[in-house]
C-alpha cells in the first residue's frame, strides 16, 4: 500500500468517525430473574457497517439482537437505532420493527401456510404501499434472493436454506436502515450456508444497509468489517475482521 | 394480498375448526330464528282477533292468563252500547276444543245471528244458524276443506251432533279455520250463561276512540280495553310469557354459541401463538393482530348466520306441520327477526373472539416465538 493511498484510507476513516452511529447501545443491563444475561454493553455501530456479534452460546448475543430488534426490553441502560430511542410504547416499537429493522430468524420464522410471495407481503401491511405494490415487491424481493420459480411455493415444501432466503426476501421488504440477523446460517447445510452469506455481502456491497449479525459462522466472521465478542454478557477485547 | 384476503386465507387452512366454530354460530342462530318466527307468529295470530270485523277496539276481561279464558257478562257488554261515543258493541265467546287427532286445536265461536257481520262473517254457502238452535254450526272455509266437510252434512263433536247449515269466511285468516255456533248454544254447552269472552266495539263517527276507551276503562274497572299488540300483551299474560321464553331462549343460544366461538378461538390462539409473534416480531401493532382475529371470527359466524337461518327456516317448516301447532301457527317471516340474527351472529363473534384476540395482541413476541 502506498502512503498516499494509506493517508487517503486514513481520512476515509476520520470521516467515517465523524458521522453518527447508526446504532448506539449503552451500558445496557438484561437481567432474566437471578440470571444476569447482559452486563453494561456498550457498543456502537456506523451506518453501513456489517457487523458480526460472536462469542460462545449463552454469551447473551441473541438476547442483544432482540433488544436491538426491539423484540425485548433492557433492564437498563439505553438502546438507540437511526435516531429511534427504543421506548416502550407499543404501537412506536410496531412502528419500529416495521419500517426500521429488518430481522431474520434462525429458524426462519415463516407462516407456513402461506406461499413465500405472501409470507413477504405480510410485513407490509400497515405501510400505506398498495396490494399490487405489495405484490411486485415481494416478487422482486424473491427473485433478487433466487426464488424467483418459488413464488407460491410454502414453507413446508422448501429447503432450509431457501426458507432463509424467504425470511432474508421478507426482512427487506420495507427498506429497513438495519438488517439484524440471529445465527442466519446456524440451521443450513454449507451450500446454503454459503449461499446466504454470498446474499448478505451482495447487500451489503449494493445498498448503504447496515447489517449486524449474531453468528458461530466463521465464514460469515471474513465477510464482515468487524467482529464484536460478547463473553458472559460482557463485550470483549475489539477483533477486527 | 389484500387484509380480508389474508382473513378468507387463514379460515381456508383451517377449514373444519371454521366449520365447526360456523357450527356453534348456526345453532344459536336457528334457534333465535325459530324462536323469533315462532312467536312472531303465534302473536301475529293471537293479536289477529283485535281485527275482527269493523271492531275500533276489543275489550277483555283484566288480568286474565289468555285472553280465549276472559269472561265478561253480556250486560257489561250492553251496558258498553250504551257509552257514549259507542255505535255498536257485540259479544263472542270461544272456546279451544280437540276434534280428532288430525285437528286438536279448533277455535269454536258462539255468536249471535245477527251480530256476524260485524264480526266480518261472509257467508259463502248455505245460510246462517238459528239463534235459538241448539243443533246446527257452521264452518270456515279452510277447516270445511280440511274436515271434508259441507254444508247439509252432520258434523259429530264430542257427544254431539251438528248440522252444518252455512261455510263463511272472515276477514281474519285464522278466523277462517274456526267453527261458529249460535251463541246460546255455546254457551250452554260450558254452561256459561249470560257471559262472552270478548267485547268488539265500534265508534260513532266522529268519535274519539282514546277517549270511548278511557270512559270504558273507567267505568269498567274489570274490564280492559284493546287496541293494539302491545294492550293485547298487557293483557294477555301468555303472550308476555312467549315473549319472555323467546327473549330467554335467544340469551340462552347466544351464551351457547359464544362457549363454542370462544372455544374454538382459544384453541386456534394455542395452535398460532407462535404465528402472533412473528406477525408482532415483523412490526404488525396490537390493533391489527385483533382486527385479523375478530375479522375472521367475523367472516365464520356471518357464515354460520346464513346457515343457522336456514336450519331455522327447516326447524319452523317442521313446527309448521306439528298436529299441536296446525290451525293456530301461520309462520311470519319478519325483517327483524333476520336483523336480530345477524346482530346476534356479529356479536357472538366479537364476545367469542375478543378475549383470545388481546391475549394475541398482548402476547410478548420472544415468548410467543419460543412456544412450539
Amino acid at each position: 500500500m502506498s502512503d498516499s493511498a494509506a493517508l487517503s484510507d486514513t481520512a476515509a476513516l476520520s470521516a467515517a468517525a465523524a458521522v453518527s452511529p447508526i446504532i448506539i447501545v449503552d451500558r445496557v443491563l438484561r437481567r432474566f430473574g437471578d440470571s444476569l444475561a447482559l452486563r453494561e454493553v456498550t457498543l456502537s455501530v456506523q451506518p453501513g457497517e456489517f457487523v458480526v456479534i460472536g462469542g460462545p452460546s449463552g454469551a447473551g448475543k441473541s438476547t442483544l439482537l432482540h433488544l436491538l430488534a426491539a423484540l425485548d426490553t433492557p433492564t437498563s441502560g439505553s438502546i438507540e437505532v437511526n435516531g429511534h430511542r427504543l421506548g416502550h410504547h407499543a404501537h412506536q416499537l410496531s412502528h419500529f420493527r416495521r419500517l426500521e429493522v429488518g430481522i431474520i430468524f434462525q429458524m426462519h420464522n415463516l407462516v407456513p401456510r402461506l406461499s413465500a410471495r405472501q409470507n413477504v407481503e405480510l410485513v407490509m401491511f400497515g405501510t400505506n404501499v398498495r396490494r399490487r405494490q405489495r405484490r411486485q415487491r415481494a416478487e422482486e424481493l424473491l427473485e433478487q434472493v433466487g426464488l424467483g420459480s418459488k413464488i407460491d411455493a410454502k414453507p413446508p415444501t422448501m429447503s432450509g436454506g431457501e426458507r432463509q432466503r424467504v425470511a432474508i426476501a421478507r426482512a427487506l421488504a420495507n427498506h429497513p436502515p438495519v438488517l439484524l440477523a440471529d445465527e442466519p446460517t446456524g440451521s443450513l447445510d454449507d451450500d446454503s450456508a454459503e449461499v446466504v452469506i454470498a446474499l448478505l455481502e451482495k447487500l451489503r456491497a449494493e445498498t448503504d444497509m447496515t447489517i449486524v449479525a449474531v453468528s458461530h459462522d466463521a465464514r460469515l466472521d471474513h465477510r464482515a468489517d468487524r467482529r464484536v465478542a460478547l463473553v458472559s454478557g460482557a463485550v470483549g477485547p475489539a477483533d477486527d475482521a | 394480498m389484500s387484509f380480508l384476503g389474508l382473513i378468507f386465507h387463514n379460515i381456508a387452512a383451517r377449514r373444519l375448526r371454521a366449520l365447526l366454530t360456523a357450527t356453534a354460530v348456526a345453532i344459536g342462530v336457528m334457534a333465535v330464528v325459530a324462536l323469533g318466527v315462532l312467536t312472531t307468529s303465534l302473536k301475529e295470530t293471537a293479536t289477529q282477533v283485535l281485527k275482527v270485523g269493523s271492531a275500533d277496539f276489543t275489550v277483555a276481561q283484566k288480568h286474565t292468563d289468555d285472553l280465549i279464558n276472559s269472561s265478561i257478562s253480556e250486560d257489561d257488554i250492553a251496558a258498553i252500547g250504551k257509552v257514549p261515543g259507542v255505535s255498536a258493541a257485540i259479544g263472542a265467546l270461544l272456546q279451544i276444543d280437540s276434534y280428532d287427532a288430525d285437528n286438536p286445536l279448533v277455535i269454536k265461536v258462539g255468536l249471535a245471528p245477527e251480530a256476524e257481520a260485524q264480526f266480518g262473517v261472509t257467508l259463502l254457502r248455505g245460510v246462517s244458524y238459528t239463534a235459538d238452535s241448539r243443533n246446527q254450526v257452521m264452518l270456515g272455509y279452510v277447516l270445511a276443506q280440511k274436515l271434508h266437510k259441507d254444508v247439509g252434512q252432520s258434523i259429530k263433536f264430542g257427544s254431539s251432533t251438528y248440522q252444518i247449515t252455512g261455510l263463511y269466511s272472515t276477514n281474519i285468516s285464522f278466523g277462517n279455520s274456526t267453527m261458529m255456533f249460535p251463541l246460546s248454544a255455546l254457551q250452554a254447552e260450558n254452561r256459561v250463561a249470560g257471559q262472552v269472552s270478548l267485547g268488539f266495539v265500534k265508534v260513532a263517527k266522529g268519535a274519539s276512540i282514546d277517549k270511548v276507551r278511557a270512559t270504558i276503562d273507567r267505568d269498567f274497572p274489570q274490564l280492559s280495553t284493546i287496541k293494539s299488540a302491545t294492550d293485547y300483551g298487557r293483557a294477555d299474560r301468555n303472550l308476555s310469557l312467549i315473549t319472555a321464553a323467546n327473549t330467554g331462549g335467544s340469551l340462552l343460544a347466544g351464551l351457547i354459541a359464544i362457549t363454542g366461538v370462544l372455544n374454538t378461538s382459544l384453541l386456534s390462539f394455542f395452535e398460532r401463538m407462535r404465528e402472533f409473534g412473528v406477525l408482532r416480531s415483523v412490526g404488525w401493532s396490537r390493533f391489527r393482530v385483533v382486527r385479523l382475529v375478530l375479522g375472521e371470527s367475523l367472516v365464520v359466524s356471518v357464515f354460520g348466520a346464513a346457515l343457522g337461518v336456514l336450519l331455522g327456516w327447516i326447524a319452523i317448516n317442521i313446527l309448521q306441520h306439528l298436529k299441536q301447532l296446525r290451525g293456530v301457527f301461520e309462520p311470519t317471516y319478519d325483517i327483524e327477526v333476520f336483523i336480530r340474527s345477524l346482530v346476534f351472529a356479529i356479536v357472538v363473534a366479537f364476545v367469542g373472539a375478543l378475549y383470545p384476540a388481546i391475549r394475541a395482541a398482548f402476547l410478548s413476541p420472544m415468548q410467543a416465538l419460543r412456544h412450539e
